[in-house]
């Protein structure tokens, strides 16, 4: 298991590098005019063309990928164009928001969405099956940003019972969690209540049944640790999701993440933090999907590693 | 030298006195209650619409609020649009070709250093610097040296007259630095990790997609002559947050998240006025949607064209459905706020008339010959592209104007791109049609960028060539007073949408700030960009 935890964390240096080519082309493919986004409309041809050279855009792409590698290896990835903060210190600053809201709705959605998959399953065609699943159409089916705004309205503007948007404390983190894990609980009941369905129609169900086991201890020690591999494979797609930040429900509650700062970068073309972002949420990607690999094998033997 | 007058009555600045005939709110006295005492302390929580930038003019030309108030300027404005002594008095020479700014004595950077002659110098050096990134060195390009007389005197030499100058001195891009911690910080530093400034607040904290925090400068006593508390504010502070979501902002002050927003939604805004818990005011703001030609592009390179289109827009329609009233009727580049240079006239340049546009556009060659409804060009269905911004109001002002075109046989066809794009798109003339925008309290300084011939392609993206409106430009630059500037700034209205119509303007959007009850002394008004804080108070919960 080590040993191959390792092969694959060797194997991200290459796929990081070209990933950062990818980003770092693609930014350079699209019309961006340096001399615009530091100076304004206004700015002279003299003007643009001096921007540039700061920039350093005035060189080939291929050598201003080498500068930007070296760089970013001696942790320097750039200013940001609008604000000049370091776009290493704007990552620093926005991760950990991005980690804590989406681990939070990760954290509800599989609490919630996991017992309501078996519950729905094993009262299959009855009101409690139904009324799970109706739950979660519900939730797939609410886009973000007007669950939020609803949200908002009740709790926050009429109730006030907590902050309507901000960041700080964990009453700030209550409506932007919900709304986002909402989303997640549905999908994983779902998937978990037709997993569970699938294993519970196998042959060694009946065994244990036959055996003279507690329907509890079959459900919870048996079918559900065969039913969660597939709901593994969507932690590993979600995790990847929230650390790239949710950016409709960051930018409602106006929550200072990732998903915001990336946004926002991508409409003024500040383009070190959109590459450099861009970029790590591409690693992120490919490291929640080790880390499904590895959830995969502990939860059945029989995968090899 | 002659002593200039304490308070220069500029004329052309006299400007917004209108706003409140326009809106009814710039004469409020805002929130304020002028009986209540007002009280030290409190944080007050600002909601924007705009994200915080760097707050160093030097590097860019995207201002924020909080700049106002961390800097001081030489020159300021009152509310009535007159121009100022603040850090500094000033005295011209009589042929107009010298300037001398005597700092008041006592100023002191937030550092604790004192504001010397120096710093002035320092300041008109870097604005005119050839090399520098600063977007506004057009403005000083009348001055042609500067010199320190003593610590607190500083000497400006003109090349010509320019009436000019207290209006770029007084705006936030003339901000004074201090030299020693810019050298200190470094020009990419100063204004994100540190400023520092004379203004009555302070920066604190600068966490971009978070928030901004300024407090307040204990030393302060030099506030402008006009507001009611010459000492430090009285407030702690400001925290200013971003909301990139109309809606949200909104939510954010009626959940108390904020004390005071900018821009909520335009549909909120009537149900918001009715709110106790609120002040609302609005004002217009020194700013023109408009729509524009590629001039060099056939047809609209015939002027009986864009003419035709002149003639098709109806503007009330878009004021009262797509802005719910928030906006004022454009018919000049100049917004009626600005009384001594705007010209009245222009509301009946070319009246909505649709007979009139398909007669000028059949002159023009213009027909529909196939009986579809839409003329042809060169003999061909014709389906010219108007390109937008992908935003939502925008789009919405494109499918209007759509609409109206399509009344007097225009087929236009809308182009979603976003604004680097379109941007690019017009600096390499590739385009025949497209809606623009300014927000800049010197509509002249806007009409010349974006008119005269020698600002192709960067500022002039019409590529509007008409040598009568150059002749009328270089005669504004060149006027040595403020009514000479005047009769040429109306000239230039006049010409432009009385004949040329390479620009043509479609409405003024308002500013709106949504305050609540707990604020007093907040009065935006429309003689300054920012509103000021040094009367501001919050009342204790």
């Amino acid at each position: 298991m080590l040993r191959y935890v390792l092969r694959r964390l060797a194997l991200l240096v290459p796929m990081a590098f070209i990933i950062s080519i990818v980003v770092f082309v693609a930014m350079r493919m699209i019309p961006v005019d340096p001399g615009e986004l530091v100076l304004g409309p206004w700015a002279t041809a003299e003007q643009r063309e001096l921007a540039r050279q700061k920039l350093g855009l005035d060189q080939s792409i291929p050598v201003q990928y080498l500068r930007y590698v070296t760089t970013a290896f001696q942790g320097d990835l750039g200013r940001s164009i609008k604000s000049g903060k370091e776009v290493t210190e704007l990552i620093r600053a926005t991760v950990p928001n991005s980690l804590m809201l989406g681990g939070t709705a990760l954290a509800l959605a599989y609490l919630i969405a996991i017992p309501l998959g078996v519950v729905a399953a094993v009262r299959q065609n009855t009101l409690v099956d139904q009324g799970a699943m109706g739950f979660a159409l519900i939730g797939i089916s609410i886009p973000n940003f007007w669950l939020g705004l609803l949200l908002v309205l009740v709790f926050a503007v009429n109730l006030r019972w907590l902050p309507a948007t901000g960041s700080g404390t964990a009453a700030h983190l209550i409506l932007p969690a919900v709304t986002l894990g909402l989303q997640y609980t549905a999908i994983v009941a779902r998937m978990t209540r037709s997993s569970v369905l699938e294993v519970l129609r196998q042959d060694f169900v009946r065994t244990l049944h036959a055996k003279g086991l507690r329907r509890g201890r079959i459900i919870y020690m048996h079918v559900l640790k065969n039913a969660v591999i597939p709901v593994i494979s969507l932690l590993g797609l979600h995790i990847g999701g929230v650390v790239g930040g949710a950016v409709i429900v960051e930018t409602i509650f106006a929550w200072p993440g990732m998903g915001a700062l990336l946004v926002n970068s991508i409409i003024a073309r500040d383009y070190p933090i959109v590459q450099a972002v861009l970029t790590l949420l591409g690693v992120a990607v490919l490291l929640a999907n080790l880390l499904a690999d590895v959830l995969y094998a502990a939860a059945d033997r029989r995968i090899k590693m | 030298m002659t002593e200039a007058p304490r308070k220069t009555r500029m004329g052309r600045r006299a400007l917004m006195k209108s706003a409140a005939l326009l809106t009814g709110a710039a004469a409020l006295p805002g929130p304020a209650s002028a009986q209540e005492t007002p009280v030290k302390g409190g944080v007050l929580r600002y909601g924007l619409s705009v994200e915080p930038q760097r707050m160093n003019q030097l590097n860019t030309t995207w201002m924020t609020d909080a700049t106002q108030h961390i800097y001081d300027r030489l020159v300021t404005r009152t509310p009535t649009g007159e121009y100022v002594p603040h850090l500094a008095t000033w005295t011209t020479s009589a042929d107009g070709l010298e300037w001398r700014f005597k700092l008041k004595p006592g100023i002191k950077f937030h550092s604790g250093d004192p504001v010397t002659s120096e710093a002035v110098r320092w300041w008109f050096e870097q604005a005119k610097d050839p090399k520098g990134f600063f977007g506004f060195k057009g403005s000083y390009s009348a001055v042609d040296s500067v010199a320190v007389v003593d610590e607190l005197t500083t000497s400006v030499k003109l090349k010509q007259p320019d009436p000019n100058l207290p209006f770029i001195l007084y705006t936030v891009y003339s901000s004074i630095h201090n030299p020693k911690t810019y050298a200190r910080l470094g020009k990419d530093a100063y204004g994100v990790s540190g400023v520092d400034g004379t203004g009555g607040f302070k920066l604190k904290e600068f966490t971009p997609g978070d928030k901004l925090v300024i407090e307040r400068n204990d030393a302060y006593a030099w506030a402008p002559p006009f507001v009611k508390n010459q000492g430090p504010p009285h407030l702690d502070g400001i925290v200013y947050r971003h909301f990139a979501d109309d809606a949200s902002r909104t939510a954010a002050i009626e959940a108390g998240d904020m004390d005071i927003i900018v821009q909520p939604t335009l549909a909120d805004v009537d149900r918001l006025r009715a709110n106790p818990n609120f002040t609302v005011i609005s004002k217009p703001m020194p700013a023109a949607r408009t729509m524009y030609f590629n001039t060099e592009v056939a047809p609209w390179n015939d002027k009986r064209v864009r003419q035709a289109i002149a003639h098709s827009i109806q503007r009330k329609p878009i004021i009262d459905r797509l802005l719910f009233g928030q906006g004022v009727e454009a018919y000049s580049i100049v917004p009626p706020t600005f009384k001594d240079m705007y010209l009245p006239d222009t509301t009946g340049y070319f009246p909505y008339n649709i007979a009139k546009a398909k007669a000028l556009l059949a002159e023009a060659g213009l027909k529909d010959s196939d009986g579809d409804g839409f003329v042809e060009f060169q003999g061909k269905p014709w389906e010219p592209e108007m390109l937008v911004i992908a935003l939502s109001e925008i789009t919405q002002l494109a499918q209007v104007v759509q609409a109206q075109a399509a009344r007097i046989g225009i087929k236009l066809k809308i182009v979603q791109l976003d604004g680097q794009s379109i941007s690019a798109r017009t600096l390499a003339g590739d385009f025949g049609i497209l809606t623009g925008f300014y927000l800049w309290d010197g509509p002249d300084t806007i009409m010349d960028w974006w008119l005269y011939s020698g600002n192709i392609p960067a500022t002039n993206r019409s590529r509007t060539r008409s040598p009568e409106m150059d002749k009328v430009i270089e005669q504004m630059r060149a006027s040595t007073t403020l009514p000479e500037r005047m009769t040429h700034i109306k000239a230039m209205q006049k010409l432009l949408h009385g004949d040329l119509c390479t620009i043509i303007p479609i409405y003024h959007p308002l500013d709106i700030y949504v305050i609540s009850k707990r604020v007093h002394g907040y009065a935006p008004n429309s003689a300054t960009l920012y509103p000021r804080m040094h009367d501001v108070w919050l009342a204790k919960a």
